[in-house]
């Protein structure tokens, strides 16, 4: 009795370290993989935050862009407004005309270029509805008219067209 | 856990924004821009438009493209008469009795409008935080009832949003200038939005927000500034060129986008050109609109406008039982307020400069951002409580209404009373839940009935039935019943079935008040005899003293109108006394005028002046005797 105990005991000590041991490396492992994750997680939250970085870098300085040109616009379309409206002096008109030539080609080098309207299905994305009007050359849900030209900048929407949009026969309203 | 994000859900336009290392920051959505239309549109195709793109097809779609749907938000169809007259889009009655929007023949609540606007701000706050967001806190106006509130929970659940909390909008604007860290404060919050004006009188202690009172117009906006400038540049123009611009579409949508810039320039410069060339032609040729617009021009423009949010502040403070100097913060909110006459105005009314430097027209989204911070987290040592706008109770006997839970009550709340049966081996009782402020239970509103049943017989009296009103943070109400002997128990949670409109609240609240107003009269009249005594009594003083200083003539204008002063206070005739005050203060102010006459010919002390000063004082006093009670 004794003796196995004893030998228990020799036995018991042994178990008992190797027992440490595990709980040991188990504590380690443990460690180890909330550190893994810890750095995983860091990782990813650096991945996320640079792409942010990128895009919102990217965003700010579209921002800037549209900053800049915006005000431009009207502008323009006073230029063009006059040219719709004609003059007789025929000299006087092709300077006018040729200014506006200029001012295009200015906006197109910054990236902005005009949005078709006239003929195409009206598209919420980019047209602007001002008015409906019946027409009977117009399918419905097509633009009649264009009010004001639509601008983007690169793929991205500037402003958009103001136009007026053919109606089935019954409807011409205006909201608000 | 997700980040919480919070959202301003308003009339107009919408907003998002969520807590990023310790800053709220206001998200931009798909667009680009940061507010988002409170607009939704159904299209032929059976697409579903939110936002500016939706704004921008209406013309095309007015009678499928819904705006103002907080308007329908939790309000039976019966409520919204008057609103439904202003929406080209058709509203209906459910089976149940609320508002519905019908578009090419099926039904939508307006939970439902509400949620794909929700929707597409948390899908913008997804994409700008590149994870899932699950959770949200959402703003509504303090007035908002049960119902209402319900209806936004219900909104944020479609969406596919757990609702953290609702909070009112001007706590969140308060919460967005930090004013949760003060103490025993009351804070005035005016919000002039685009198209309604809301003024909240809140009390902060220990980090609690309590809105004591709320008024406002619930039509009356920034859009009414605007139109006010298109009439009166197409009336100028019309006068001129004898054209109406009004008549002609394309010049009215320059005209329009002109007319808010000039009115926006103006809030920083002092007079701005409306500069439209070839705005449009007759036979002589193009015309152009050149115009100059001053700020003072702009203000009398909209003088009316601005004095139309007076009134409701007054009455605020009035049943918030605080006076303008007892208004510790002012916060604006919405962009009219941008305006420097709307801040001149709110400077006078409450007496001092406004908190500035959050942008007012997100500020409240902010609020809500930081709210849903601390709900995940990521700030700490603030705890939001809201009241209720109206008393909560149940018909007793007699169709008496009891008030369990009185109006204005912090929530969350619970309070629980022991109720009997009327008559002899009665073994059912009905609880009848209802709301307002009138004291027969037919006065008031229904919110919800139950019958309790199986109750042992027993002689009237005797069984005891507890009844118990349980308010959640959310400001929705569960209701239960028990019967302390057999165990037996029913409940009712009042939820989005129905609601108040706010022109209910405010008529019960005013009906209520009618009563009160005979009190009111009478102190009235208490404080008039008591200001005409002390006028009286300190006008004597300064009589005896500097009369001799009077000529004969003054000095017998002073006495006649003392002697009526004195006759009038001890009757009862308000209207003379009220007279006798006005003649006996100009009289004593020439009594005044000739003393300071005197003192300045005969170079004698400053102190010699007292007289109306000494009425002042006195009225002084009156006003600090009147606050220090609760």
């Amino acid at each position: 009795m004794q003796r196995i105990d004893d030998g228990m005991g020799d036995r018991n000590t042994d178990a008992d370290r190797r027992i440490a041991q595990d709980d040991e490396v188990e504590r380690l492992r443990h460690t180890l993989d909330e550190e893994q994750q810890r750095h995983l997680r860091l990782r990813a939250d650096f991945d996320n935050a640079r792409r942010r970085a990128s895009r919102e870098l990217e965003a700010a300085r579209r921002d800037g862009q549209r900053g800049a040109l915006l005000p431009l616009l009207p502008v323009l379309d006073s230029l063009e407004r006059a040219l719709a409206a004609g003059s007789t002096d025929q000299d006087f008109y092709e300077g006018v005309a040729a200014t506006h030539r200029l001012f295009v080609n200015a906006l197109h080098e910054a990236g902005a270029d005009p949005i078709d309207a006239i003929g195409q299905r009206f598209d919420p994305k980019v047209h602007e509805a001002v008015a409906t009007l019946p027409s009977g050359s117009v399918e419905p849900g097509f633009v009649v008219r264009e009010v004001r030209r639509g601008w983007r900048l690169g793929d991205e929407l500037l402003r958009a067209s103001q136009v007026v949009v053919a109606a089935p026969r019954e409807a011409a309203g205006s909201w608000r | 856990m997700g980040k919480l994000i919070g959202i301003d859900l308003g009339t107009t336009n919408s907003v998002v924004a969520v807590m990023e290392g310790g800053t709220p920051v206001v998200i931009p959505n798909q667009e680009g821009s940061r507010l988002t239309p409170s607009v939704v549109a159904f299209t032929k195709d059976g697409e579903i438009l939110v936002g500016q793109i939706a704004k921008r097809q209406a013309v095309t779609n007015p009678e499928n493209t819904v705006f103002s749907i907080k308007r329908f938000m939790g309000r039976r169809y019966d409520e919204v008469q008057q609103e439904v007259k202003l929406v080209p889009y058709r509203v209906v009655k459910a089976p149940n009795g609320d508002a519905r929007i019908e578009i090419r023949g099926k039904q939508y609540s307006p939970p439902e409008i509400s949620g794909m606007i929700l929707r597409k701000l948390k899908e913008a706050a997804e994409s700008h935080l590149g994870e899932k967001v699950t959770q949200a806190v959402i703003t509504v106006p303090a007035y908002f009832n049960d119902s209402q509130r319900q209806a936004t929970k219900d909104a944020g659940k479609i969406a596919g949003l757990d609702v953290a909390r609702i909070i009112n909008e001007p706590t969140a604007a308060a919460l967005a200038y930090g004013l949760d860290k003060k103490t025993d404060e009351q804070i005035a919050v005016y919000d002039l939005g685009g198209g309604t004006f809301d003024i909240s009188i809140l009390e902060i202690g220990q980090g609690v927000f309590e809105v004591k009172a709320t008024n406002g117009d619930t039509h009356l906006g920034g859009d009414d500034f605007d139109q006010r400038v298109i009439d009166w540049i197409a009336d100028e123009f019309k006068k001129e060129q004898g054209v109406d611009l009004r008549r002609d579409r394309m010049a009215l949508q320059r005209l329009k986008e002109a007319a808010e810039k000039a009115k926006i320039e103006l809030s920083s410069t002092l007079q701005t050109e409306i500069n439209l060339p070839f705005i449009t032609a007759d036979q002589t040729g193009p015309k152009h609109l050149v115009m100059t617009l001053t700020r003072a021009k702009l203000e009398g423009l909209v003088a009316d406008l601005v004095e139309r949010t007076v009134e409701p502040c007054r009455q605020a403070m009035k049943d918030a039982g605080v006076t303008a100097a007892d208004v510790d913060e002012v916060v604006l909110v919405g962009g009219q307020t941008r305006m420097p006459k709307a801040q001149d105005l709110v400077k006078q009314l409450f007496d001092k400069e406004a908190h500035k430097g959050v942008n007012p027209d997100e500020v409240v989204a902010v609020g809500a951002a930081i709210q849903g911070g601390v709900l995940g987290g990521d700030v700490k040592d603030v705890v939001l409580l809201d009241v209720t706008p109206l008393s909560l109770g149940i018909e007793t006997l007699g169709g008496a209404m009891t008030v369990l839970i009185p109006r204005n009550t912090t929530i969350p709340t619970r309070k629980s009373e022991v109720f009997s049966t009327a008559s002899d081996n009665q073994t059912a009782v009905d609880v009848h839940v209802l709301q307002g402020e009138r004291p027969l239970a037919k006065d008031n509103r229904t919110l919800g009935r139950f019958r309790l049943e199986g109750i042992p017989s027993a002689p009237r009296g005797m069984p005891q039935i507890d009844v118990a009103f349980d308010i959640d943070a959310n400001g929705i109400l569960n209701v239960s019943a028990q019967d302390k002997a057999s165990g037996k128990q029913q409940q009712i949670a009042i939820t989005a079935s129905s609601g108040l409109s706010k022109q209910e609240v405010d008529r019960m609240v005013k009906e209520a008040e009618a009563n009160a107003s005979d009190d009111a009269r009478r102190r009235q009249e208490i404080e008039l005899r008591n200001q005409t005594d002390t006028l009286v009594y300190s006008t004597e003083r300064a009589l005896a003293e500097h009369g001799a200083k009077l000529a004969d003539a003054e000095r017998s204008t002073v006495e006649q109108a003392l002697n009526e002063a004195r006759e009038a206070v001890k009757g009862d005739d308000i209207e003379r006394i009220r007279r006798s005050q006005e003649t006996l203060s100009r009289a004593s102010k020439t009594l005044a005028d000739a003393v300071y006459r005197e003192s300045r010919g005969g170079g004698s002390g400053p102190q010699s002046s007292g007289a109306p000063k000494n009425g002042d004082v006195v009225d002084a006093e009156f006003r600090n005797i009147d606050d220090r009670k609760p």
